[in-house]
């Protein structure tokens, strides 16, 4: 059963990709260039720094762990002619054209945020939860185990990005570098732009698929469960309205839905994560 | 004469700068230098074999600089300063969704 259910989800993410593959091909034909400074295209060598501030929750589907409370979101970008960051992302481009980009890319494992408040991603949203190190499974309430320290991750790998017209989507394939569980993750997403005035409202859809090895590391518990690979689609909304020069007020909503391989995990009590943030973006630079 | 060349970067859009101008001639002239569509600029020297003339200006365009002799009118030398705008290199940015950034 459990090879029934990875041979499905791999064959998932891969139709997945195969699919946008075909849509980047046909990018080719409808390449959108960058001819000014925007969301999309930014200068090279020009550094973007700003702080988001409003109010904001990240559910979190882990037991005994509370929700993450936003407060401040910050965001720093540079992009030199090859290299760039995007916060916690650094990379290299390898190619770039009007319909293609291809990156050498490094991330962090996201699944860490609902372990430990002292995670990168967590570590400037003040009062982040903290939680004691180890839990009592309430599924199986006559078993007590302790659940081990969950460490930062990253992964490194190939990242592709395409443009047809509205649309933009990116692919990366990642391995987890850092020797934690050296487990893979493969993100495909789509975004569009529904509203592009002065005012922007952006929708973003996509799947990330995590190995079993990458999905043992964080929701296994030895002994007891171990876990499958995981496809977990999730469905983004973002809003943006500049105010003034330095002032953008800004709101999003992410909702993710977690993989059986993920939500049966004992340690888990939610299968849906959701993040929501309201509030003001202040450019610093 | 110079510069020869002001170059833009970035959000600049005027050029400020000295412009410094030297002439020489093997007899004694009677010269002015002006630059061109700007009146408020122009030196002139009276029976001289040699001049030099520094002056600060604001430009965005392409500015033009004339010796001439003022009494036939006639131009005897003429030197261009090109505004040149560094061309802004732009490049696709990532807006990946997974994280809250």
């Amino acid at each position: 059963m459990a090879t029934l259910t990875m041979s499905c989800t791999v064959r998932s993410t891969l139709v997945f990709v195969a699919i946008a593959a075909a849509a980047g091909t046909q990018a080719a034909a409808a390449q959108t260039p960058c001819t000014a400074p925007s969301a999309d295209c930014i200068a090279v060598h020009d550094l973007q720094v700003s702080l988001s501030f409003g109010y904001g929750t990240r559910t979190n589907p882990v037991v005994g762990r509370d929700d993450i409370p936003l407060f401040v979101i910050p965001y720093l970008s540079y992009y030199g002619k090859r290299f760039f960051v995007e916060s916690l992302e650094p990379g290299v481009t390898l190619y770039e054209s009007d319909a293609h980009t291809f990156n050498l890319i490094a991330s962090p494992g996201f699944d860490r945020v609902f372990f430990s408040r002292h995670d990168p991603q967590n570590i400037f949203v003040p009062f982040a939860a903290s939680a004691p190190p180890g839990f009592t499974d309430e599924v199986a309430a006559d078993q007590t185990f302790t659940v081990g320290q969950r460490h930062t991750t990253y992964l490194a790998g190939p990242e592709w990005l395409f443009r047809h017209g509205d649309y933009i989507g990116q692919v990366s394939a990642l391995y987890e570098v850092t020797g934690r569980h050296k487990g893979y993750e493969v993100r495909a997403a789509v975004s569009r732009p529904l509203i592009q005035s002065e005012q922007s409202l952006v929708l973003n859809a996509g799947l990330t698929w995590k190995s079993a090895a990458t999905v043992d590391y964080f929701y296994g518990v030895r002994g007891l469960y171990e876990p499958d690979s995981a496809l977990n689609p999730f469905i983004k909304l973002s809003y943006a309205l500049p105010l003034s020069e330095r002032w953008t007020l800004t709101a999003f909503v992410h909702y993710e839905y977690l993989d059986n391989a993920i939500a049966d995990s004992p340690i888990v009590t939610e299968r849906e994560v959701v993040t929501a943030f309201a509030g003001l973006n202040f450019k610093v630079l | 004469m110079r510069p020869r060349v002001c170059t833009l970067s970035g959000d600049d859009t005027t050029c400020n700068t000295t412009v410094h101008a030297e002439w020489r001639s093997p007899r004694n002239e009677s010269l002015c230098l002006f630059i061109v569509d700007r009146p408020e600029v122009r030196q002139c020297w009276e029976d001289h074999k040699q001049g030099v003339y520094s002056v600060e200006v604001s430009f965005s365009a392409n500015l033009v600089v004339e010796l001439r002799d003022a009494e036939r009118d006639q131009v005897l030398a003429s030197q261009g300063i090109a505004v040149i705008r560094q061309a802004l290199l732009l490049r696709h940015k990532r807006r990946p969704p997974w994280n809250i950034f």
